[in-house]
């Protein structure tokens, strides 16, 4: 069992920015039984990124967002990371185009993660590791995807349900900053759950890639689409999120009625709801931001957080768990608290 | 209902169903059924061999 544990590690600031351009499930669901997707998935709407948008460019306007208002110099930003699975390039990491967009100084130690619904969480663990000892001080995690340039508008399963969004957290070393506690895991004979199939090295892009390909009904998408085995990965999520939680509860000593907030990776209304029942969570200490951005992938919870918690995150010292699952299959949970920290309003670009 | 009731059949099965009883499985005897495990299963004795194999 990987449990983490880290000491000095103050969250600062999170922010997050979404693409202008709204779709709205009633009128894009064209398969029939637009309500009953809504109902189930809790998916009104979602945001799309136009074709110049990528993620990187998400996630800069809420970095740039996010430093003005924490008044800090992007001389004293020693870390970046960048987790996504839709970066600029194969080659090279989008950290290093990233940190010179932002300006950062060329002392800064940067790295990709690829990574999706569990993203945040490890690039928590990742980003509090590399600060614990205070040689650097400073770091700032992104994460987010541009979901919607993987999905085939022939896929009813996975069409409507995700949206796009960037997101960026800031972690500072601070003596003073109560510890940090992660629960970590990997399951990777799921690979094939959530799988975009050529493109890679693996299976090179070629003539077949593109290829529209009937999965199941009305399941049409091509190798170069990311398939979503919905059945696997529900049961994957129910049966791996409340056990994570609640191992890192107990592994840690916390008392579950201690927490204020949970924040779940936002997969659907469905999964997201028998997480939380079967945790016996009250509905008041679990946001969802489902409603209005869908699944925005390694976004999620930072995300939810921004839009759903903004005033209390600035007003109040609040304890969270939030838990990451899904792609790899990979998946966690962390515990960390805040305390007053700057959250601008969500950016729209 | 029988153990050979093709429950695909029923008037009442949809996709939040099959997710149901994966739901169901899950609480009941904390088993985990992958997406080619209910995809392959007819019956509701197939269903239970798939839970008894994986107990």
């Amino acid at each position: 069992m990987a449990f983490l544990a880290f000491d000095n590690i103050k969250v600062a600031g999170l922010s997050a920015c979404v693409p202008k351009d709204v779709v709205e499930t009633s009128s894009s669901y064209k398969w029939g039984g637009g309500e009953h997707f809504i109902e189930t998935t809790g998916v009104e709407r979602h945001r799309e990124a136009k074709e110049k948008i990528c993620t990187s460019d998400l996630c800069i306007s809420a970095t740039e967002k996010l430093l003005q208002q924490l008044q800090w110099d992007k001389n004293s930003i020693d870390v970046l990371l960048f987790v996504t699975q839709t970066p600029d390039y194969i080659l090279p990491a989008t950290s290093c185009i990233i940190q010179d967009r932002l300006g950062l100084s060329q002392n800064t130690y940067t790295l990709d993660i690829s990574l999706g619904c569990s993203g945040w969480v490890y690039g928590m663990s990742v980003l509090a590791s590399l600060l614990e000892k205070g040689c650097a001080k400073r770091g700032l995690l992104l994460c987010g995807d541009t979901t919607s340039k993987t999905k085939s508008p022939q896929d009813k399963s996975t069409y409507c349900l995700f949206g796009d969004a960037g997101t960026a957290t800031a972690l500072e070393f601070d003596e003073n900053a109560s510890p940090i506690y992660f629960d970590m895991h990997t399951d990777g004979s799921g690979a094939n759950a959530i799988i975009i199939e050529d493109g890679g090295y693996r299976n090179p892009v070629n003539d077949s890639s593109f290829k529209m390909r009937e999965k199941g009904a009305d399941v049409i998408l091509n190798n170069l689409q990311c398939y979503l085995d919905g059945m696997s990965v529900f049961s994957f999520g129910i049966s791996k999120a409340p056990k994570s939680v609640k191992s890192l509860l107990e592994h840690f000593s916390l008392n579950k009625e201690d927490i204020d907030v949970f924040t779940f990776h936002q997969a659907n209304l469905f999964m997201n709801e028998k997480i939380r029942t079967k945790l016996g969570l009250p509905s008041g200490k679990v946001p969802y931001g489902l409603k209005d951005f869908g699944n925005t992938s390694s976004a999620s919870i930072p995300l939810t957080l921004v839009v759903e918690k903004q005033q209390a995150l600035q007003a109040e010292r609040l304890k969270h768990i939030a838990c990451g699952f899904g792609v790899g299959l990979s998946w966690g949970s962390i515990y960390f608290e805040t305390d007053r920290i700057v959250v601008p309003d969500l950016v729209e670009i | 209902m029988t153990p050979e009731t093709k429950f695909r059949e029923l008037e009442e099965w949809s996709s939040i169903v099959a997710l149901s009883v994966i739901a169901m499985i899950d609480e009941e005897y904390d088993v985990q059924i992958k997406g080619d495990e209910m995809r392959s299963a007819n019956t509701i004795a197939d269903l239970f061999n798939i839970v008894k194999s994986k107990k």
